[in-house]
């Protein structure tokens, strides 16, 4: 009977183990592989915004527009498990459309506040 | 990796407290005057036990004010298992134990043969769990909801939740209303765990909790049949070959590891739970032991507090096979009569009752026991998913090969000569009553989804299908068969139906093994959650969408205001239920939020951030000039209503 307790015992242990493993590992910045751009405060007036980059590319590119003029883009290395917040201040603002559209390669996310409402 | 190690000691550590020390403890007692288990009986039934115990327990600790943490529930553990322990020292027989029985003296073969089939089982079920042990399933969040809960109030939740309602012609959130779906047992062990381990409910903890039930629960099913066919001379071989249908074979199907990555957490231990129950009563009434007959209804309570459907099914066996036994037995009815009253009108089995009904009333009532969650389950199929399963889908559930050996089973039990046994009664009642409920649930006046039904008929017709080729095997080989066959054509045959078994089984686990995890997705959706949860308030709530974004139920974890907030656009066809009006804030706030019904729904009910996934639902946000894109993701966007 201790032959058969063990040999359910032994491989439950390191199936356990082995999958306890794989989940940490799964769940730690070294596994992923994506990105994200968000405003630091989605609700008031400010523009500042952070890259959070959970992806093996750094060189991300970012442009900002007013409604559909360009007033600032610039290139930014954000090394994998950062979060980079970036300020922005852009005067005469009101009632326009602000786009923040940030890249890396051919991958492209904007987020926008629109103060036309 | 340090951090691993130590998480991983303590979370060891916990299940070793928890799952283990309370039902050994309490064995112990039972056991003070005869030996009744063997090693690993007692070591399956020490964790069964434990997971009923930590719950009255707790239910206990909530009822009597005492807050849950990490000592008060060691003490509680300790404090149980010292009382026990003293039980056992004060009415100890001091005759020296019996030795393990011969039912657990297997020969070498055997040995090799189990030992197998037990790294078969925990391997295949593994190499599933790989691309699914990150926490994704919606059942599973669900649940942890309520264990976190539980871990951060210190207290019994109360199951409640909050619906959008229509009143004045104005959108609201509803008073908090009772829900009836979830049952207490499902989450205290995991609040426990949580709370001794301090491992975090968003990891691989509940499914390897719910992993450790399911392989119980196959070991429960060896260990009955073992017990069932101990009189039969290839007893033992019957109980390898269950082992080897419920097993290795359709390892991945619904009930078995799937089960434990979709959270589907009442099935799993009422999979545990009936086997115990049914071996205990199997054992009491065989061997007249009011102690064992304790056990199966304490098994019965640990259903009663765990899942409904479970208890209710357990219900349908006992009935089913009291009725064949009485049928079977009719001529000697009246002598078993007076055999079973002796073994029920012993003082700790009558006050073992009336405790039990003092506490389901006293202490802590199962939600599920009101009038209308009652009412939901009976008085015959409402839908067409409750009016039974066709033999093809029943076939598919339950695994071909176990259905066909399953069935054969059935056929031998009811024509040997040993026909009356208990055991035969038990196997045939078992079977019986899940295929009536499964295929014709309005003969019995059943309204149930008949598939969840379906789930729990693998485990009898493993063992009546083991039964049946051993049973076979054995007539065939034994030295006066008259069927004159050799014994090349004989292991041909045998070889024959287990390769059709083998490749069935297999087959089934390769259609379900999972290419790959979506944990990045998920990792994506708790990102975007904490977002949301770190900015939105009381006055400025959310709605996110269930339909495509992975892992939404785990939403609400980073929230913890509430089991329907952020409140959810459900699947499509629920809002369009004839049957079942809901309300149509939800939809329409991610599909059309843009229209008069969706803008009302966000101004009434104060919403104003709403998480969806950009590949299916960002058009008719983008679009609108009232809303802001706030938080971007490949996974899920957030929007920001700007009033």
């Amino acid at each position: 009977m201790k032959k058969i307790i063990s040999s359910l015992i032994i491989p439950l242990v390191l199936s356990f183990l082995f999958l306890a493993y794989t989940e940490t590992r799964q769940q730690s910045p070294d596994s992923q592989n994506w990105w994200v751009v968000y405003f630091s405060n989605p609700k008031d007036e400010s523009l500042n915004f952070v890259i959070e980059n959970n992806s093996d590319k750094n060189n991300f590119h970012y442009t900002i527009s007013l409604d559909k003029d360009l007033i600032k883009e610039a290139d930014i290395e954000i090394n994998k498990g950062i979060r980079k917040k970036i300020p922005v201040t852009i005067e005469n603002s009101e009632g326009k459309k602000i786009t923040i559209r940030v890249s890396v390669g051919a991958d492209i996310k904007e987020i926008y506040k629109n103060f036309g409402k | 990796m340090i951090n691993f190690i130590q998480t991983q000691l303590l979370f060891y550590l916990a299940i070793f407290l928890v799952l283990f020390v309370p039902g050994y403890f309490l064995l112990l007692a039972i056991e003070s005057k005869r030996k009744l288990f063997s090693s690993l009986e007692r070591m399956i039934f020490s964790f069964g036990f434990s997971i009923i115990i930590i719950d009255l327990l707790m239910m206990l600790m909530g009822k009597a004010g005492i807050l849950f943490n990490k000592i008060s529930i060691i003490a509680a553990i300790l404090l149980f298992s010292a009382i026990c322990y003293a039980i056992h020292k004060i009415i100890k027989n001091k005759s020296p134990d019996e030795s393990e029985e011969k039912i657990f003296d297997f020969s070498k073969n055997q040995k090799i043969l189990i030992i197998i089939l037990l790294f078969l089982t925990i391997f295949i079920k593994t190499a599933y769990l790989k691309n699914s042990i990150f926490p994704t399933s919606t059942d599973l969040g669900h649940h942890m909801y309520w264990s976190k809960t539980i871990s951060e109030t210190g207290k019994l939740p109360i199951y409640q939740e909050s619906d959008i309602v229509q009143v004045d012609g104005k959108y609201q959130v509803s008073q908090p209303q009772n829900i009836a779906d979830f049952i207490i047992g499902e989450h205290l062990i995991f609040s426990a765990i949580n709370l001794i381990s301090g491992i975090n409910f968003i990891s691989y903890f509940p499914a390897l909790i719910l992993f450790l039930i399911h392989i119980a629960g196959i070991l429960a099913i060896f260990i009955l049949t073992l017990r069932l066919f101990r009189s039969y001379t290839f007893g033992k071989n019957a109980a390898i070959l269950s082992l080897f249908l419920m097993g290795p074979l359709y390892a991945i199907s619904s009930s078995q590891a799937k089960f434990v990555s979709g959270g589907v957490i009442g099935n799993t231990i009422g999979n545990l739970l009936i086997p115990f129950a049914v071996y205990f009563l199997f054992r009491a009434l065989k061997e007249k032991n009011s102690a064992l007959l304790s056990l199966s209804l304490l098994s019965a309570l640990g259903m009663v507090y765990t899942h409904h459907l479970t208890a209710l099914i357990f219900i349908f066996i006992f009935i089913f096979t009291a009725i064949i036994f009485s049928i079977l037995n009719y001529d000697k009815l009246s002598s078993y009569f007076k055999e079973w009253l002796k073994i029920i009108f012993r003082p700790q089995i009558i006050a073992f009752i009336i405790i039990s009904i003092l506490f389901v009333f006293a202490v802590y009532t199962p939600t599920y026991l009101n009038t209308k969650a009652i009412g939901t389950a009976v008085g015959g199929p409402s839908k067409e998913t409750r009016a039974g399963l066709t033999f093809n889908q029943l076939k598919t559930t339950a695994g071909e090969a176990r259905m066909v050996f399953g069935l054969i089973g059935i056929i031998i039990l009811l024509a040997i000569k040993k026909r009356k046994e208990y055991e035969n009664a038990f196997i045939l009642g078992w079977c019986i009553s899940i295929l009536i409920m499964s295929l014709k649930p309005q003969w019995l006046l059943l309204d149930l989804p008949s598939a969840r039904i379906a789930n729990y008929i693998s485990f009898p017709l493993a063992i009546s299908g083991a039964f049946a080729l051993a049973y076979l095997f054995e007539k065939i080989k034994s030295s006066d068969n008259k069927y004159f066959l050799s014994s090349k054509i004989i292991v041909s045959c045998f070889l024959l139906l287990v390769s059709f078994a083998l490749a069935n089984g297999f087959y089934d686990n390769s259609q379900s093994i999972k290419a790959q995890s979506s944990y990045q997705k998920a990792m994506q959706t708790i990102n975007a959650s904490d977002y949301a949860a770190k900015n939105s308030s009381e006055k400025e709530l959310v709605v996110k969408d269930h339909n495509y974004i992975t892992a939404d139920s785990w939403i609400k974890l980073s929230f913890m205001e509430g089991y329907n907030y952020p409140f959810s656009r459900g699947y499509f066809k629920r809002y369009e239920d004839a049957t079942n009006p809901r309300e149509m804030c939800t939809l329409w706030m991610i599909s059309e939020p843009n229209t008069a019904n969706g803008q009302k729904c966000f101004n009434d009910l104060g919403v104003n951030f709403a998480m969806a996934n950009p590949a299916f639902d960002s058009a008719q946000f983008q679009k609108s000039e009232g809303f802001w894109q706030v938080y971007s993701g490949k996974e899920i966007n957030i929007y920001y209503r700007n009033k």
